[in-house]
């Protein structure tokens, strides 16, 4: 392998969880999710070479893994979000039980956000600041704000409900 | 709930609700990707490979065949009409492919919403030009063909062209609805990512 193949190898195997997660919210089959993930390393491979500041490659790669996925428009955009959770697997413990199904319900209610609202949801609770989000997004660490404020408001009235 | 717990669950679950590759898996995807990058997007896929197939025939039809002088310089004037395209298709082609979607969310969309834009217009304003030269062209020559062999006229001939003409009108139709389809969805991302 190729001096330039081994380096991407390397920060793919180290930064692979990123496309993994945008997958999980953008997309509710394997196979489409097997898909996608090609096609993100294969925009990867081609953007590599001007990764310029390697301190900012988890950004990087959530900018290219969520304009890959959006650019997917499907006609099928209503998702059955039952059929794509792993199942829970009844091990008698009552609080992991409890976690497995509020984490399902926690998917299930960012993948109700409309495609772009979805990565900015997954972006804070990936712990990216607010500047962080806006330059991933292109949009104004205020609007960020005002969005992860009117986001987090809808989270929580799910989780009373 | 509060945002702390939101985060704290997503944290704690996450990653048990994905399945990393392994060292071989993920090696198999960059050698794929280093293949699928020589051909990336593919605009026009079909009409490449149609311009690809007629330069073939053309080219060997002026080399093999024994036609007189006027069948060649005929051959030689639609095979250089058909480079022609061939360059411009080429060039659409390299266009397409140059711009990398290593940029903000909102840069791409602004990108893509005026890339199908262009198309659209490119395609409203200059589709009939093109497709009635086209098929003119191919009328032309076909008609220039039959009197350089001496045969006679036959109206299976226009039927054919007058069926080829409609079709082409129906995969223009077609192709502009995929387009404004695409171009209302992309707008509507661009809305609710702005809102």
């Amino acid at each position: 392998m190729k001096p330039v193949d081994e380096d991407f190898l390397r920060m793919l195997s180290r930064y692979q969880g990123i496309i993994h997660k945008v997958n999980l919210i953008y997309f509710n089959t394997p196979e489409d999710r097997k898909d996608n993930f090609q096609e993100v390393v294969c925009q990867l491979w081609k953007s590599f070479p001007s990764l310029k500041d390697s301190g900012k490659t988890g950004s990087w790669i959530y900018a290219v893994a969520i304009n890959v996925s959006i650019s997917k428009i499907r006609k099928d955009s209503k998702y059955v979000f039952t059929d794509s959770i792993p199942e829970i697997t009844h091990t008698g413990d009552v609080d992991r039980i409890e976690r497995d199904m509020d984490f399902s319900r926690l998917l299930n209610a960012i993948r109700s956000f409309n495609k772009t609202d979805r990565s900015i949801m997954l972006l804070y609770l990936e712990e990216y600041s607010y500047s962080e989000i806006a330059e991933i997004m292109g949009i104004s660490v205020s609007h960020v704000g005002v969005k992860i404020h009117r986001l987090t408001g809808r989270l929580q009235k799910h989780f009373k409900i | 709930m509060n945002t702390n717990d939101l985060k704290e669950m997503w944290k704690s679950r996450i990653d048990g609700n994905i399945q990393d590759y392994s060292q071989e898996e993920l090696s198999g995807l960059v050698v794929k990707s280093a293949r699928m990058s020589m051909k990336a997007i593919q605009p026009n896929i079909i009409t490449r490979l149609f311009l690809g197939a007629v330069t073939v025939i053309l080219i060997w039809r002026i080399a093999t065949e024994g036609y007189s002088v006027e069948m060649d310089i005929m051959y030689v004037a639609v095979l250089l009409l058909v480079l022609v395209c061939c360059i411009f298709v080429e060039r659409a082609a390299y266009i397409m492919n140059k711009y990398n979607p290593d940029v903000s969310v909102k840069e791409w969309l602004e990108y893509r919403i005026r890339q199908v834009e262009k198309s659209i217009n490119y395609r409203t304003k200059y589709s009939f030009l093109m497709y009635g030269s086209a098929l003119i062209s191919g009328c032309v020559a076909y008609s220039i063909v039959q009197l350089l062999h001496n045969v006679s006229f036959n109206w299976i001939s226009i039927v054919i062209f007058i069926s080829l003409f409609v079709l082409i009108l129906v995969i223009r139709y077609i192709e502009l609805r995929q387009y404004n389809k695409t171009l209302a969805e992309l707008k509507e991302l661009y809305r609710q990512l702005e809102e």
